[in-house]
């Protein structure tokens, strides 16, 4: 994952930090519709930005060290 | 350096948005808001994400952070609002107690139906019958009998069956007397954890006499037949009601509709929802809120009033009918005095009496006063045309001006225009008529003849009512069948 074809290796560095924003926004975006169409309340559902960030904030460890 | 497109995209959204609220102030913008902005930071995201990896696959340099700070601050702006809007709209949100109000769309678990145990209480002739705090379907119906009778089925949804069946067992049906001629069913709904819901869909007999108050949180309300007062309160409700003998208060939080024919008594409606339709009453009408779907009424014996966000009105009398849809009002056959006050609406009023004061933010005017009873007329727009058609014969003193438009005079004599500035008007008077007075900042004012088949004065309208010319050629004007000027 660390390095697709045809991404060159240093742009793979950051490329884990550059989408980090857009899947949080992502994130809070479907929690949020979730509570408002679905089953479960954002009380209940929030932890799963913190779940979300993490294993993005792993992904970059684990990417950057490939890289 | 590299800006993204969604910056732009938000500009240009949030144009749109405050476009389309002045262009149709009715459309529920911050509802929408409230209830679809999640949708709104997942295509944002969306839209970042691609970009970003458009960029990566052409070997460009990334952005060290894709949404910069200025842009989490905006996040959470709209986040804090729109749950806010959200909140003051559901009554629910993320407050702990608010989530067994909601009716969700998506509902979990599966359903079981249950059949309630029939259940009857003897309780005289004119008994005050309450349903407390209830989730469902309620028909009541007014008989015969000295009884109240109630039949129906629960429905609980839960992840087994099991529970459901514990829950059945939770939630007994009560019929409580109490204080003399009270009868009060009571549900008790509330006895089951937070993860099940209870809904009853109830068929409830009671006597002619008999008066119903109904608190309700989700679900349709059907009462016909009685002859007492009729009290509703619910979160979310479509209220149905016929043939009632007493007063109707209605009071609902969100409602798809509320209707009522036949009623003897006063009718009062508070709240948000959607249509609204009132005919047949007899008492007074009024209605506070915001109902933004249609609202039409027929034939109120009694003076109605309204007090909405966008419209207030009130009239004396209406055998004929009114009907509002957003952006529109169409009148027909009212008796007056008549006081409209509207932000944004194009006003078709016809058939009417004894005097019209109308104000009008922006939208056009389309006045076709009676034949027999000349209205006094005050009518002020700021941005819209004015188009009144007076029978012939009638006896007026009128002054009508445009700041900025033309005037078409399709009358003919005794009104003459005039030319003012960048406007117009025209005025003139005939025998010894109540004054009528129209004033537009911007738009076009035409006077015409109005054709007098309807007239109940015959000897008001001695020349022939001929079709009215149109050489200028005005907005063609949908008239009602009483007036059928378009050739």
């Amino acid at each position: 994952m660390g390095n697709p074809a045809g991404v060159p290796v240093a742009a793979t560095g950051s490329l884990f930090c550059a989408i980090r924003g857009p899947i949080m926004l992502i994130t809070i975006g479907a929690l949020g519709a979730i509570d408002h169409f679905g089953p479960y309340s954002f009380t209940q559902t929030w932890p799963a930005i913190i779940i979300v960030f993490g294993l993005l904030k792993l992904a970059e460890k684990v990417g950057g060290r490939q890289a | 350096m590299r800006r993204s497109i969604v910056g732009p995209l938000i500009l240009i959204g949030v144009g749109v948005l405050f476009l389309l609220h002045n262009v149709y102030p009715e459309v529920p913008l911050g509802e929408m808001f409230g209830r679809y902005w999640p949708f709104l930071l997942i295509l944002w995201g969306g839209l970042r994400l691609i970009e970003v990896l458009a960029l990566a696959s052409m070997s460009k340099p990334l952005p060290r952070s894709a949404v910069s700070g200025g842009e989490w601050v905006l996040v959470v702006f709209i986040f804090i609002i729109g749950s806010g809007i959200y909140a003051a709209h559901n009554y629910t949100g993320w407050f702990p107690d608010g989530r067994a109000l909601r009716g969700l769309v998506v509902d979990f678990g599966e359903p079981f139906d249950y059949t309630v145990p029939a259940a009857t209480q003897s309780c005289g002739k004119t008994p005050h019958l309450i349903i407390e705090s209830f989730r469902g379907n309620a028909r009541i119906v007014g008989g015969d009998s000295e009884s109240i009778e109630v039949n129906g089925r629960k429905t609980i949804r839960a992840m087994q069956q099991r529970d459901a069946d514990q829950a059945d067992k939770q939630t007994p049906m009560e019929l409580v007397a109490s204080n003399g001629n009270q009868v009060i069913i009571r549900l008790n709904q509330d006895h089951v954890g937070d993860r099940l819901r209870v809904s009853h869909d109830l068929d409830i007999t009671v006597p002619k006499g008999a008066s119903v108050e109904c608190h309700g949180r989700y679900g349709d309300f059907d009462v016909r037949g009685i002859s007492g007062n009729v009290d509703i309160d619910s979160d979310n409700a479509g209220v149905r009601l016929q043939d009632i003998g007493g007063g109707v208060k209605v009071n609902v939080q969100k409602s798809d509709i509320v209707r009522a024919v036949d009623v003897r008594g006063t009718v009062d409606l508070r709240g948000h929802g959607q249509d609204v339709e009132l005919e047949n009453i007899q008492g007074q009408v009024s209605l506070e809120g915001a109902f933004t779907g249609q609202m039409q009424f027929r034939n109120l014996a009694q003076p109605l009033r309204l007090e909405g966000t966008q419209t207030e009105l009130k009239v004396a009398r209406t055998p004929g009918e009114i009907r509002l849809s957003p952006g529109d009002l169409v009148a027909n056959n009212l008796v007056g005095p008549i006081q409209i006050n509207a932000r944004s609406r194009d006003i078709q009023i016809s058939d009417f009496s004894q005097a019209l004061d109308l104000t009008v933010d922006r939208g056009d005017i389309e006045l076709r006063p009676s034949a027999g009873n000349m209205p006094k007329l005050e009518v002020r727009t700021r941005s819209g045309d004015i188009d009144l058609g007076l029978p012939p014969g009638a006896r007026f003193d009128l002054k009508a001006q445009t700041d900025h438009g033309e005037v078409h005079n399709e009358f003919g004599a005794p009104l003459a225009t005039s030319e003012v500035g960048d406007g117009a008007s025209i005025s003139g008077s005939a025998g010894n008529g109540p004054s009528l007075r129209l004033q537009t900042d911007r738009g076009s004012v035409t006077v015409r003849k109005s054709n007098a088949s309807d007239g109940d004065e015959p000897s008001a309208a001695p020349a022939a009512p001929a079709p009215p010319t149109r050489q200028k050629g005005p907005k063609p004007a949908a008239l009602p069948p009483s007036a059928p000027t378009s050739a």
